[in-house]
């Protein structure tokens, strides 16, 4: 049986690459594992050749020392892989398959994923509502940034990509479904950004960005997202806006705060702001149309 | 909440974790924030947080992606390093460089 090699947390500012034990249809003690799932069995989960995995701004928050992570913990939630073995409940996915693995754990089977809040799933964290893969507090389920990972309830929770030689085409932007992309999305629904809104996105990291990116995505199978009319990044660093197309979308640079006046619906950047471009023409950022809706995916 | 609309919308996707025992300020450290909820009520904001359920959106911005309809991967400054590059990858992140790192760990993508 072969190994697996796995990014691991080594305490505040360190993270290592150790060779680990390859994945079983069992949950082993380690750290951060939750004791309540230890012996755990999972004959509905697949095992994954891991083919792209991203660093994520909340991988960062517990490296910088944020949270109680324990020492040893293996990180990444953010998982794209082929499947390589399947448990014997799996009866969707084949081997070879591409899939994208959503960060949240889910079962499938609560009341919370029944009505697809899988975010807090019932079942997959003795400790709250809501798992995910190689993170602090939520259940212990081994992370992604690995050769290989065990991805439970499988069928319920992998999106097979149709064709695997045209997502190998486009894994880069594949890949961002399993966090980044539906976050900055769901930041927008849930701030009810809809044709004509005036988007204000809190952050200009690859979360805000995404939300800059959903806020103008409509969707094939019917404008479930029509395009805002402006969305704009606020951040204190826009040389984090990489690319022309997010920089002319207007990052602004925060150095102190943002201030509106109770009389007017105004919003007016405190001095040492500065926009790096001309904003888009269909915002007029000091114009009396108020923001519509903000999302704040923070700034990583 | 300050520079929302009266009847404007505030969601709130990020991570705040239940604790945060690092923070300088001792109500962060327990995951409390302060804000004026009364201006919230005054403009009837509604707000809404919690972990992104991924399920519900990746299946059709997956299609927007096949469809050419989005280029999130470029918006984002996709970089691929492999996996041994990781620590090198959080460091440059942690400085705040404006890349979102993608670890390859079979070598898969250097051709893709």
């Amino acid at each position: 049986m072969t190994g697996n090699r796995a990014v691991v947390y080594q305490g505040p500012g360190q993270v290592e690459v150790r060779d680990g034990d390859y994945p079983t249809y069992e949950m082993k003690d380690g750290p951060g594992v939750n004791k309540a799932n230890v012996g755990r069995r999972t004959p509905h989960g697949a095992i994954l050749k891991t083919v792209a995995t991203n660093i994520c701004g909340s991988d960062q928050h517990m490296v910088r020392g944020r949270t109680t992570a324990p020492v040893g913990l293996i990180l990444g939630h953010e998982i794209t892989g082929e499947v390589v073995e399947k448990g014997l409940d799996v009866e969707n996915l084949a081997v070879g398959d591409l899939v994208s693995v959503p960060f949240n754990v889910s079962c499938g089977r609560c009341r919370s994923c029944r009505e697809s809040n899988t975010g807090v799933c019932l079942n997959v964290n003795p400790e709250r509502p809501g798992g995910a893969y190689g993170y602090v507090d939520m259940g212990g389920w081994p992370g992604g940034q690995a050769e290989y990972v065990m991805v439970p309830y499988a069928d319920w929770t992998a999106l097979r990509f149709p064709d695997r030689d045209q997502a190998m085409d486009k894994i880069r932007d594949l890949t961002m479904l399993t966090d980044i992309f539906p976050t900055g999305y769901h930041g927008c629904v849930t701030a009810g950004v809809g044709t004509g809104s005036t988007v204000y996105i809190a952050g200009a990291g690859p979360v805000g960005l995404a939300a800059v990116t959903a806020s103008g995505t409509s969707m094939p199978s019917g404008s479930r997202m029509p395009a805002a009319s402006a969305a704009r990044p606020l951040t204190p660093r826009p040389g984090r806006c990489p690319t022309r197309s997010t920089r002319s979308s207007g990052c602004l640079r925060l150095t102190q705060r943002w201030t509106v006046s109770a009389s007017k619906p105004r919003v007016t950047p405190r001095t040492g702001s500065r926009r790096l471009r001309r904003p888009c023409s269909t915002l007029r950022w000091r114009s009396p149309a108020p923001a519509g809706g903000s999302a704040s995916p923070g700034c990583t | 909440m300050e520079i929302t609309r009266a009847g404007g919308g505030i969601g709130i996707p990020w991570l705040y974790v239940t604790e945060d025992p690092a923070a300088s300020d001792p109500n962060a450290r327990v995951g409390s924030l302060s804000l004026r909820f009364g201006l919230g009520w005054a403009k009837s904001n509604s707000f809404a947080t919690g972990q992104t359920p991924v399920l519900r959106y990746n299946r059709e911005l997956m299609m927007a992606i096949l469809h050419d309809r989005v280029q999130i991967a470029r918006n984002v400054n996709a970089t691929v390093i492999s996996l041994d590059a990781a620590p090198d990858g959080y460091a440059e992140f942690d400085s705040g460089v404006p890349k979102k790192f993608v670890l390859d760990p079979h070598g898969m993508l250097g051709a893709a």
